[in-house]
């Protein structure tokens, strides 16, 4: 039965840290269905752009004048 | 003040910027972002890699699951099949999708026949070299009428939903009333299971071909590839179009591109695809031209997130 | 043209008194171009002081993330499509390719926050939104068509469930997803054409238009800058 296992595994590749070829989480409500990572991506999207707006930015000197 | 002419007014307003400016780098600013990109996807990439999951084949399938392969081979021989019955681009078993009056699907014609009888089972067994019970079959199933091949390939069906899934329980398939569909589908097991089906499919136009069209069709046909597929959470009432295989982000930005399936009517629709195209399709016109939708283009005045973005200004300006 | 000493005057570059009434194109093109974006405006060291939000850096962001996907794509290409799946070098930099490809549309999606909530469109703009929105649409099968070039079981998958997609609007007699090699030809150079040009004329319609100003803080600004603009 290799070939079931050659169609299922993943070929030889420089290992990962972190292995994500394990199954994810999901997160199930009615309808939605949404995978843990995504998730985490989309929240993630989501606060980096409160950061940005909210996150003080460095001064420079200013020229009155233009360039 | 009118509509337009606040709006005319906030345009003009925008058009010349007359006030203080700051030094700025925009040479060390892209190199910086560049530099800083390239690290973090090396560092993604060292951390996570890529997902890699082996294709599907024919071979594969018809060892793992034997009798989905003959299910599906008995399918495409009495016309039953998703492929046989999916008209354009394939072939005009149906219209296919529609909206209203609108056929596009049909209006564009067949661009890649496939006959599915022949192209699956009747010619990958007529290339079977050296077996004249084999041919004796094929012959005997080509020569008789069609009333009597759907009987045999009916009842062969319902036998092998019975069946035990493995190669002894497809080979003790056997009765006058399958006729000659049990010979037929023992060599054409036989052949998927030593690649010649995979072979015979991939080369059948021409020597260097790039075209999966046919050998794909046959295994979405089958049960393999949607089960590998549904346990990846990447079927399309699973939201799969967001989805990656493993735990691996997938494209979180075709959210709104499968919510649509996920919901009525176009859950439930034959013409679930181009119904979702066209929304999808207005979406997009509408996304493009934001500028010019009264309401849309508002809303940001509405809803004042860019008196965070220019605090700086306003409070140097009130000062 | 003799074979004399050139009069400095011809020179090229240095347009005669009388190129005013030419009808070089050469000239005239020039002319446009350098009017439209001269090099200060084209590699400006100056940008407006409301320029001043962490919110700015997600264009630049976008762009070289554009960047890193066609540099990975680029060596990938080298070795041609079944590299990666054999060696644990080409493994890597398709890594890299895919997730330049997530930062890609990462940061394209906050730089399009950022831009809808300033109203980024105003004062002859809309061409800058209208390049950016189109960038996000081609970018989108230009990612299709990659997952779909993989060459494996998420490639057999997604090519197989999108076609149905392309065949109800007709468009797969023609484009057709399960076949390879269209499709990679597609993904290689067709669609990151599409998507380069967009971004150069996105990019170079900001440089030609400025960093957009704040919306005016009050009506009574607005009506000053309107009575001002009909001046």
């Amino acid at each position: 039965m290799d070939h079931i296992h050659r169609a299922l595994s993943v070929p030889p590749m420089l290992a990962a840290v972190f292995n994500l070829n394990g199954k994810a989480g999901y997160a199930h409500w009615h309808f939605f269905d949404m995978s843990v990572p995504n998730i985490i991506v989309i929240v993630l999207a989501l606060v980096i752009f409160a950061i940005a707006l909210f996150a003080p930015f460095p001064g420079n000197p200013r020229r009155k004048d233009r360039p | 003040m009118t509509y337009r002419q606040r709006t005319k007014a906030l345009n003009d307003a925008a058009r010349e910027y007359h006030g203080p400016y700051r030094h700025y780098d925009i040479v060390k600013e892209a190199a910086l972002a560049l530099g800083f990109v390239t690290i973090l996807a090396v560092v993604f990439s060292i951390l996570f890699s890529s997902p890699d999951e082996r294709p599907t084949t024919i071979r594969g399938w018809a060892h793992s699951t034997p009798a989905d392969f003959v299910t599906t081979a008995v399918s495409e021989l009495d016309g039953s099949s998703g492929t046989a019955g999916y008209g354009p681009p394939y072939n005009g078993a149906s219209s296919g999708q529609h909206m209203a009056f609108i056929y596009l699907q049909k209006w564009f014609g067949i661009a890649h026949p496939i006959n599915t009888a022949d192209d699956y089972v009747i010619d990958p067994l007529r290339s079977i070299a050296n077996s004249p019970q084999l041919q004796a079959a094929v012959t005997r199933y080509q020569t008789a009428p069609a009333k009597q091949q759907s009987a045999w390939t009916t009842a062969y069906s319902v036998a092998v939903a019975k069946a035990p899934d493995s190669n002894a329980g497809i080979y003790a398939l056997s009765g006058s009333s399958f006729g000659p569909v049990p010979t037929m589908m023992d060599g054409l097991l036989r052949l998927a299971q030593n690649g010649g089906l995979d072979g015979a499919l991939l080369s059948n136009k021409q020597f260097y071909s790039t075209d999966y069209t046919k050998i794909l069709m046959l295994l979405a046909d089958g049960g393999n590839l949607a089960n590998r597929a549904q346990a990846d959470h990447l079927s399309g009432d699973q939201w799969g179009m967001m989805n990656e295989t493993g735990s691996f982000p997938g494209q979180s930005w075709l959210w709104l591109y499968t919510f649509w399936y996920q919901i009525k009517p176009f859950s439930t629709s034959d013409n679930a695809d181009i119904l979702v195209m066209a929304v999808m399709g207005l979406l997009s016109v509408a996304f493009v031209l934001v500028p010019f939708i009264p309401g849309v283009r508002d809303l940001p005045r509405k809803i004042p997130i860019y008196r965070l973005i220019w605090r700086e200004h306003y409070a140097r300006n009130a000062r | 043209m003799s074979d004399a000493d050139p009069d400095p005057q011809q020179a090229p570059g240095a347009a005669g008194p009388d190129a005013s009434a030419t009808n070089s194109w050469t000239i005239g093109l020039r002319r446009r171009l350098v009017g439209a974006l001269p090099p200060e405006k084209l590699l400006p060291d100056g940008q407006p002081a409301y320029v001043a939000s962490w919110i700015y850096i997600f264009g630049v962001l976008t762009l070289s993330s554009l960047a890193v996907i066609i540099g990975s794509g680029t060596i990938l290409s080298l070795k041609g499509p079944g590299w990666w799946h054999d060696s644990g070098i080409g493994h890597f930099f398709n890594s890299i390719h895919l997730w330049s490809v997530e930062l890609f549309f990462f940061f394209m999606l906050i730089h399009l926050w950022g831009k809808y909530w300033m109203s980024a469109w105003r004062g002859g703009r809309a061409r800058v939104w209208v390049t950016g929105a189109v960038t996000f649409l081609v970018a989108i099968p230009c990612a299709l068509t990659g997952y779909v070039s993989q060459q494996n079981f998420d490639a057999q998958w997604i090519s197989t469930q999108a076609k149905d997609a392309m065949n109800s609007i007709g468009i797969g007699s023609f484009f057709n997803l399960l076949n390879f090699g269209q499709i990679y030809g597609y993904h290689v150079f067709l669609l990151p054409l599409a998507v380069v040009a967009l971004v150069i004329a996105h990019v170079l319609l900001v440089r030609r238009h400025g960093v957009v100003p704040p919306l005016p803080d009050d009506l009574q600004e607005l009506l000053s800058a309107a009575r001002r603009g009909n001046a």
